[in-house]
């Protein structure tokens, strides 16, 4: 499933530039259409809510900061007992769709406008994040699936890993709070420049076409 | 023209020439030269005046810790004062000046200081300018300041860019020089991940500046091939051209790469510098030893330079200090400068040695070549009007003899760095073996090895870094074989100090960047400043851009005996962070400017920006603040926006309020106890107004709570508190009351909300949302609140009014705010729909007695702003027990009130204090504040929110607001807070 923008919808990063430097070092993808809801256990229960997951989705929530996935869903564990549920596309009815299936066991927000997101690829996507986040992301320390919550500059931002991208290299979401997508976005073009930067829109080329979040 | 230049290609790139200019005049020199080298090449002693007498000063060593040679770099925009030519790369178009001196480097008449240097003593500001006192702020400190500070600081704005980036490794090697060398490689080829930064250009350290062998081929080669080798590890990263400049706790490092200080201007993209934080697991400080000198008459002659100096420019520079080199040693290693001097071709008059016996091989050696040697002896003055031009040597017995020489090498022994191994709080240990300091105390992470450990040999160094390499890597989990250590060959490292020559004649420097004196010391020592530090403060020894690296330890060491104890109890100061000057742009990085710290969009931002709105910063938002018609003033836009709201419709994007969505069984519970209200009472499809006071019973926020479910809420804060409050719910909920069952989601960012207020707000809403929703009065009466669909998209609507209007805010998902807002003008042009920002959204809370920021400021309760009945007695909440404070519920503390000027066109100020009639101004007479002003259009004067002595019970009395900010009091009547429709009855319509 992708994302089918409906022409009402903006983009946090409308009217940024989207090119900077020579090369192709760091290339980033708008993730406008992904539906993401948050999941919090009500009190005693998670194992309630951890079947109806599975049962739907096929997948376990992570006990840690970690992602894992299955399907077009995604769960991310971003606080005790709290998880970002992702889906590509959905819109704000995957919230809806949710509701029903964990009454009693879940509270859920719908937060798909909550963010602006970027999937951040290309051989330079290290050292380009190197300038923006103050953690270990070597592959040693933040290997596929790892998620942090931390800060680019003096903005709070989760960052998670996917799987790499032949012939991109290591790939990563940053995702912001949308009112400050755009000091995100020039941190990062700026940050980006000396190695070559470019943002284009859609789901990105590597995953084109495998409906992954 | 480069008439001290020797044959041979030391680091150079001979084969290219880069011109630079000095003082205006132009010279040249070569790729690998610094500024320094080039300077000497072409005949340059004098290059620096001193800062107290004005002294002629030359170039003392050859590395960062040079105390002399501080020259203003480049110009305009990019000019920078204090830049050490002996770091300073060179590159074509290089532009430098003397600084420090007037008119010019070879006539400065600031000079004459050195003629009051009797008065000019330790403590002289200090006794002289003292009394009259009057006479500090008109003629001292002008005076002082004048005199002051060194170099001249570009006024204009720096026009490069610096960035920060952070590292993270199992290995930090501090120093490319040959033990630290071996500690990367070592780690390194074991697989860790290592770091080695160098602040040079060039790795290798000493071994670019002194003829050795490792392995049968020079320390140099050696020194290159390893450097190449450790930038083909996957795993180490070479940073030369960064200094790192200090230790901080969790292992965590600073770091500044100077990434295009050797270029005219930076490449496209590229910062000027790169300030780094690295965090490592383990870290070998390998950054060497200094040079101490020997103090002695004349010094500070331009000429007289550090041995391993000289050895560093004949050797990697190609260039000779001078014709005829002296040398003066008090240890074996200068002896190697005077060895490669005469191998240079260069004739060396004079080798002084202070010991009366040497090592056999030393001597052997120095017959070989035919030197000159007297041992047992010193250098007791260095003359010479321009630089030295002859010394004085004074042998056992005292006789005394002179000899020609245009430059002098001088070494005292060296001192280990210790630098970074200080930085923690850790004091260097008196090692009597090498009589220097070397560090002591270290964390388990942190080793140092070399020279920097006083390990003065190479063997021992390249020995030692390799296995600190080793360790370092085992403890990252790797297997890191015992390699056999390079061969190489060996060498004499004995020494006996000479601190200072006591007969010296002419004048001697301790500090040769703020020209202390031995007498200095002297007089600090009598007058009880007996510490290192104490010493420090008192003299200025160690102070500056150099930071005593090359005095500190021969200050120490005189002091001692001035004060008759041993160097090792009178203690030496710890060096702290940075170890060289970091300029302030880079530690502010990217964060300046426009991106000092981020700022938050509103949802209807761009749109707003079509509108032409005029914005302001508020909080870590970016708000519209009015949207003003060409041609308006501030006053006519206020008003047309709110009689456009008040007697038509109004538009005001209020998205930057906090939204907090609660949820679970307990929900209700929770609420009930960090609001003073009650909220569990509630229906669902209702909204109300609520307080929460903090633990100690002040008002925290006010917000409304909307009750979408039994078991769901939604609150919101106000713009400045959201963070606070949700950390503040997040601290009940999992601390205070963990078994409640309780969810809270930040969703501020998920909705974007639209105030839609004034009398046809409901006409407008009917026209947008069509059947989408009912909104009629019985409904959606005032304080209801629905969800519903909205052409597919969840949306939300709160029949809620800040204005005091029939008023909604509508809610819808932010990635559709843009059209939502273009949706609601297009529905609202028939109604002659006004867009209204910050400033006429304030007029009207103010009209309406609404508190907000200025009264919810921090030290007001409910009862003061008029929300006592909000404080519920059926229940206990936070901050209950405290707000029954006698302090806090004391019936004559300032409650909120109006106030109206007397004169009708009188402008009334925020922060005004009241007065009563005629009360002189005075914290006694003081009966509180304005806390609030605005013009307002429906009464046509100004009015204001305050809080006075007595609140509401003085309505109608007559009070001063004094302001002494602008000068002007203002006769005000005490009004009702609430100055537009008391009633509310345009609320309900």
């Amino acid at each position: 499933m992708t994302c089918k923008p409906t022409g009402i919808e903006t983009s946090a990063f409308d009217g940024l530039p989207g090119e900077i430097g020579r090369g192709r070092g760091v290339i980033a993808t708008e993730r406008g259409g992904l539906a993401v809801v948050r999941i919090a256990a009500r009190k005693g229960r998670r194992s309630a809510m951890a079947r109806v997951l599975r049962e739907n989705f096929g997948i376990e929530p992570p006990e840690a900061p970690r992602r894992v996935s299955g399907g077009d869903v995604a769960l991310a564990g971003i606080a005790p007992e709290t998880w970002l549920a992702v889906r590509e596309g959905g819109g704000n009815g995957f919230a809806q769709s949710l509701r029903p299936l964990l009454k009693d066991c879940a509270s859920i927000a719908d937060l798909s406008d909550a963010y602006a997101i970027l999937r951040l690829t290309g051989p330079d996507v290290r050292a380009t994040l190197a300038k923006l986040v103050p953690i270990d992301i070597h592959t040693l320390a933040f290997g596929v699936n790892a998620l942090a919550q931390t800060v680019c500059g003096y903005m709070r931002v989760i960052l998670w890993r996917l799987e790499d991208c032949a012939p991109w290299g290591p790939t990563f979401e940053i995702w912001i709070g949308r009112s400050l997508a755009v000091g995100l976005y020039e941190a990062l073009y700026h940050g980006a420049a000396e190695f070559g930067f470019m943002r284009q829109p859609g789901p990105g080329p590597a995953h084109e076409g495998r409906g992954m979040t | 023209m480069n008439l001290n230049r020797l044959e041979g290609e030391g680091a150079l790139r001979r084969d290219r020439s880069l011109a630079f200019t000095f003082d205006g005049r132009r010279y040249s020199g070569h790729p690998g030269d610094t500024l320094a080298s080039a300077l000497l090449a072409a005949g340059i002693r004098t290059v620096a005046r001193s800062f107290k007498y004005h002294r002629r000063r030359g170039i003392l060593t050859a590395g960062s810790e040079e105390p002399n040679a501080l020259v203003e770099l480049r110009s305009g925009a990019r000019r920078e004062p204090n830049t050490r030519a002996t770091v300073i790369e060179l590159f074509d178009g290089l532009e430098a000046r003397s600084q420090n001196r007037w008119p010019a480097l070879g006539l400065d008449l600031g000079a004459v200081n050195s003629l009051l240097s009797p008065m000019l003593v330790a403590g002289f500001y200090y006794k002289t300018f003292m009394w009259p006192a009057a006479f500090w702020e008109k003629v001292y400190e002008p005076l002082i300041r004048r005199a002051a500070g060194l170099g001249r600081a570009s006024l204009e704005p720096d026009p490069d860019r610096y960035e920060k980036a952070h590292a993270f490794c199992d290995l930090l090697v501090v120093g490319a020089g040959p033990a630290g060398l071996a500690a990367a490689l070592a780690a390194g080829r074991a697989g860790a991940r290592v770091i080695l930064c160098d602040e040079d250009f060039l790795a290798g350290g000493r071994l670019n500046a002194d003829r050795r062998e490792i392995d049968g081929e020079s320390g140099a080669r050696w020194a290159r091939q390893v450097a190449d080798e450790l930038a083909s590890l996957p795993e180490t990263r070479v940073m030369l051209r960064t200094t790192v400049f200090g230790a901080y706790d969790g292992n965590t490092f600073g770091a500044l790469e100077r990434v295009s200080d050797h270029l005219r201007e930076p490449e496209p993209h590229q910062p000027r510098q790169r300030l780094w934080k690295i965090v490592a697991r383990r870290t070998v400080l390998a950054a060497g030893a200094l040079e101490r000198p020997i103090v002695f008459g004349g010094n500070d002659r331009p000429g007289v330079m550090l041995a391993g100096a000289v050895r560093t420019y004949v050797n990697r520079f190609r260039v000779r200090p001078g014709r005829r080199t002296a040398v003066f040693t008090a240890c074996d290693d200068g002896w190697k400068t005077a060895f490669d001097l005469f191998d240079a071709g260069i004739e060396v008059p004079v080798v002084v040695d202070s010991r009366p016996r040497i090592a056999a091989e030393l001597a052997i050696e120095g017959n070989r070549r035919g030197l000159r040697v007297v041992l047992g002896a010193h250098v007791c003055d260095a003359d010479g009007a321009a630089g030295v031009r002859r010394i004085e040597v004074r042998d056992e017995r005292g006789r005394s003899t002179r000899v020609a020489a245009d430059a002098l090498a001088v070494s005292g022994g060296w001192n280990p760095n210790t630098a970074l191994s200080t930085h923690l709080g850790a004091r260097p240990r008196w090692c009597e073996a090498i009589h220097a300091f070397v560090p002591a105390g270290l964390p388990g992470s942190m080793i140092a090895v070399g020279a920097a450990a006083g390990e003065f040999s190479l063997s021992g160094a390249l020995r030692g870094g390799a296995a600190a390499g080793r360790d370092a890597a085992r403890a990252a989990g790797f297997d890191a074989p015992v390699e056999t250590p390079p061969r190489v060959d060996d060498e004499a490292v004995g020494g006996t100090p000479l601190w200072f020559v006591a007969d010296s004649r002419g004048k001697a420097f301790v500090d040769l960047q703020h020209d202390v004196t031995p007498q200095d010391l002297a007089i600090a020592a009598r007058e009880g400043f007996q510490s290192a530090e104490l010493l420090k403060r008192y003299t200025t020894l160690g102070m500056g851009t150099d930071q005593g690296k090359t005095s500190a330890m021969n200050g120490h060491a005189l002091a001692a005996v001035l004060t008759g104890r041993a160097a090792a109890d009178l203690g030496t100061i710890a060096a702290r962070p940075p170890y060289t000057p970091v300029a302030i742009g880079a530690l502010a990085g990217p964060h300046r400017g426009p991106h000092f710290r981020p700022c938050r969009l509103t949802p209807s931002h761009r749109w707003a920006v079509s509108r032409d709105a005029v914005f302001v910063d508020a909080g870590e938002w970016r708000r519209a603040r009015a949207f003003p018609i060409a041609g308006e003033d501030w006053k006519r836009t206020l008003v047309r926006e709110v009689l456009g709201v008040r007697n038509g419709v109004g538009v005001c994007d209020v998205s930057t309020l906090g939204k907090i969505d609660v949820q679970g069984a307990d929900a209700g519970e929770f609420l009930d106890r960090v609001y003073a209200n009650l909220i569990s009472s509630l229906s669902v499809g209702k909204a109300r107004y609520g307080i929460m006071l903090r633990e100690d019973g002040i008002v925290f926020d006010d917000g409304t709570v909307a009750r979408f479910a039994a078991d769901h809420f939604l609150l919101s804060t106000t713009t400045a508190q959201a963070a606070k409050v949700l950390q503040h719910l997040e601290h009940a909920r999992q601390v205070l009351w963990p078994e409640l069952d309780v969810e809270l989601a930040p969703v501020t960012e998920q909705w974007a909300q639209f105030a839609i207020a004034g009398p046809r707000s409901r006409a407008l809403l009917e026209a947008l949302l069509g059947g989408a929703a009912d909104i009629c009065n019985t409904a959606l009466p005032y304080l209801a609140c629905a969800e519903f669909s909205w052409q597919g998209r969840p949306a939300r609507l709160f029949r809620i009014s800040f204005s005091g209007e029939l008023a909604y805010e509508l809610a819808v998902p932010a990635r559709v705010a843009d059209a939502v807002i273009r949706a609601i003008m297009t529905a609202g042009e028939p109604l002659a729909v006004v867009p209204y920002g910050l400033e006429a959204l304030g007029a009207m809370r103010i009209e309406k007695g609404h508190v907000a920021g200025a009264e919810l400021n921090g030290t007001t309760t409910a009862r003061d702003l008029g929300l006592a009945r909000m404080m519920s007695a059926q229940k206990d909440y936070i901050g209950r027990v405290l707000a029954a404070r006698p302090g806090l519920t004391a019936p004559d503390r300032p409650a909120l009130i109006g106030v109206k000027p007397l004169r009708r066109e009188a402008t009334l100020r925020a922060g005004a204090h009241f007065l009563r009639p005629g009360a002189p101004p005075s914290l006694a007479n003081d009966e509180g504040f304005v806390s609030s002003v605005t013009f307002s259009p429906m009464l046509g004067h100004w009015i204001g929110l305050g809080f006075l002595r007595g609140g509401p019970a003085r309505i109608g009395e007559r009070v001063e607001a004094h302001d002494p900010l602008s000068g002007r009091d203002v006769a005000v009547e005490v009004t009702s807070p609430v100055f537009y429709d008391p009633d509310g009855a345009r609320l309900r319509s």
